[in-house]
């Protein structure tokens, strides 16, 4: 590859003993680093690899804090839609999540729209980015408003459902909270959007735009997908901190994603 | 001491990784110069910078008591799991903003200390920790960018990479007294190449080869290939990365998009064409960038496909460091090629 040669090297070398000592916690961390996307890849629907599984919890407080818990999944199995997070806050009550309609339907003089991500008012990408994955990030930690009867039996998924959900509402109540103090709003309604991706014909035959509004829909919160059995109150519309119970539905709790099936989840 | 062996052992034994565990040991602690390290920390340093200027410029989005994830969604985050939670930071403690605002502008300060080799090692391991600290307290806003910031700083802190283009080196030659400090050289990690008493010209002058060098530039590669590999591993799950279709589907996530790619639908055998070698090179990384005739080629393809996706999807930053990171695979004897005959 090169006939360079250095001539001047002073050269600093450890002593056999220092090496056999140092490869010990060489090969543990690059253990770690292999556990956890080795770990990621071995799971199903049927179990985690007992191997996968042993090794990475072994090591799963070391890569943790290290931040090697990472699965490497970039745009992978395949590339996906983007999910944004819109955000309504109004001085007066918001109506339930507008799937089947525009937001210029909305009836509130006051109403302010805040958009995760936006790339007109966030500037530069990477500030960008940051909102964007967590809009990602929202998506993929949510849990249906309430489970079908039939979900409900099963006391695994059941369960599940239930810390997913609490999660979700947590993350849910955080970010209307934050919304509240730097609007001045009472009421805040947080909207999950996905952008599909356009076949190409679409794009380059028909010339619609990436931009135009039609490949935005507005994802349920409820597990239906009917609108006739939306709650009246959305899931996302959080008062006083509290989680608002939907009107036709009182006894209804909701379950968290990761006990879904993978069909059932988000839309 | 002198030697002229200053090359990746894997350049002097026909590239292949070494059988025997002396060769093994050899692999990862035979002494290299930090001619491409120097590179990379600088790199690694600005991007530090940038990435909590950033941060800073939204400070009460991201910390504090009004924080789009506050603590209480941190906490429900992280104690979610069946197992405890390791990703403790002293962040997720208090929502004082003023705290954050301080750990922010401390982090950002070690990244400029950092990337021009000011007390290297101390600067270096300060903005890894600082950095590792703010990504364990946001959670949600992450993405691979910080995933390879954390990786290199954390491989480049057993390094010596602030020998060569340094502030730390400057000082050595115009200030030897300062720099002949035992403390200084404690900050700086530049102990070993401190002047000598009574040879000081000299040894600055001489070029440092040293075991910490290829025990970094070694972690660097094997993690980056473990990235590519599972990275690789992943899309061959997905149709679109076989019937050729994922380039079409990248290039209209608007999300994404910096740029307009979606004229590449119009010569859908070239879409078809670069989402199979994107998705041939990825999973094949791991074996053609240690032999040396196959190696420019793997590297001239993560350049391509890192530079088009700081281009074209969005995410600068991100293609950037990761053309960064596979600077570690560049024998540092060829890297020194372009260094100021000083320096050499």
């Amino acid at each position: 590859m090169t006939d360079f040669k250095a001539t001047t090297a002073k050269e600093f070398r450890l002593s056999r003993r220092w090496q056999w000592l140092l490869l010990v916690p060489v090969m543990v961390h690059l253990l770690a680093v292999f556990s956890e996307p080795f770990h990621f890849f071995s799971r199903s629907d049927v179990q985690s690899a007992p191997d996968a599984t042993l090794l990475r919890n072994w090591l799963h407080p070391y890569s943790q804090w290290m931040y090697l818990d990472h699965g490497y999944f970039f745009f992978a199995p395949n590339p996906g839609p983007g999910h944004l997070l819109r955000i309504s806050a109004s001085d007066d009550p918001l109506p339930p999540a507008a799937e089947h309609r525009s937001h210029e339907d909305e009836v509130t003089s006051d109403l302010i729209v805040l958009l995760l991500p936006d790339r007109k008012s966030q500037f530069p990408r990477l500030l960008y980015h940051r909102y964007f994955m967590l809009s990602e990030f929202y998506y993929n930690r949510y849990a249906p408003y309430e489970l079908t009867p039939e979900l409900s039996r099963d006391p695994v998924l059941m369960q599940n459902w239930k810390s997913d959900r609490k999660l979700y509402t947590k993350i849910q109540q955080s970010i209307i909270s934050h919304t509240k103090n730097k609007t001045g709003k009472t009421f805040v309604r947080l909207d999950r959007l996905e952008r599909a991706l356009p076949e190409r014909a679409s794009i380059l035959k028909q010339g619609i735009r990436l931009t135009d509004p039609q490949w935005i829909s507005v994802l349920p919160e409820t597990m239906s997908e009917s609108p006739s059995i939306q709650p009246q109150t959305s899931a996302s519309s959080v008062r006083n901190g509290t989680e608002e119970q939907p009107i036709n539905n009182e006894n209804a709790e909701a379950i968290p994603a990761q006990a879904l099936p993978q069909k059932d989840r988000g839309r | 001491m002198a030697s002229n062996k200053t090359t990746f052992p894997m350049h002097t034994g026909g590239d292949a990784p070494p059988r025997a565990f002396h060769g093994l040991l050899g692999f990862f602690f035979d002494p290299t110069t930090s001619h491409t390290l120097e590179v990379i920390r600088i790199a690694t340093g600005l991007m530090i910078v940038y990435v909590h200027t950033i941060w800073l410029s939204r400070l009460g989005d991201f910390f504090g008591p009004h924080a789009l994830i506050n603590l209480d969604a941190w906490r429900a985050i992280h104690d979610a799991g069946e197992t405890p939670d390791a990703k403790w930071t002293y962040l997720a403690q208090t929502d004082s903003l003023w705290i954050a605002s301080t750990h922010e502008w401390g982090a950002l300060i070690a990244g400029i200390f950092a990337a021009i080799g000011f007390m290297t090692r101390t600067s270096l391991i300060a903005a890894w920790l600082l950095t590792l600290l703010t990504a364990h307290r946001l959670t949600g806003f992450l993405f691979g960018l910080d995933q390879i910031v954390l990786m290199l700083s954390s491989y480049l802190c057993l390094s010596q990479a602030g020998t060569l283009l340094s502030v730390d080196r400057f000082l050595s030659t115009r200030l030897p007294a300062l720099t002949s400090l035992s403390w200084y050289g404690l900050l700086s990690g530049f102990s070993t190449v401190r002047p000598t008493a009574g040879n000081s010209t000299s040894s600055v002058n001489e070029c440092i080869a040293s075991w910490n060098n290829t025990l970094s530039a070694r972690l660097m590669q094997l993690h980056l290939c473990i990235i590519y590999l599972f990275g690789g591993l992943g899309k061959l799950r997905g149709e679109m990365w076989w019937d050729g279709s994922a380039m079409w589907f990248s290039a209209s996530a608007y999300e994404y998009q910096s740029l307009d790619l979606t004229w590449i639908g119009n010569y859908p055998v070239m879409a078809a064409l670069l989402t199979h070698i994107t998705i041939f090179w990825e999973v094949t990384y791991i074996a053609i960038v240690w032999p040396r005739w196959t190696r420019p080629i793997a590297l001239l393809l993560a350049v391509l496909v890192h530079g088009g996706i700081a281009i074209f999807l969005g995410m600068t930053t991100f293609g950037w460091i990761m053309i960064v990171a596979n600077m570690a695979f560049i024998n540092p004897d060829l890297m020194r090629r372009i260094y100021p005959t000083a320096l050499r």
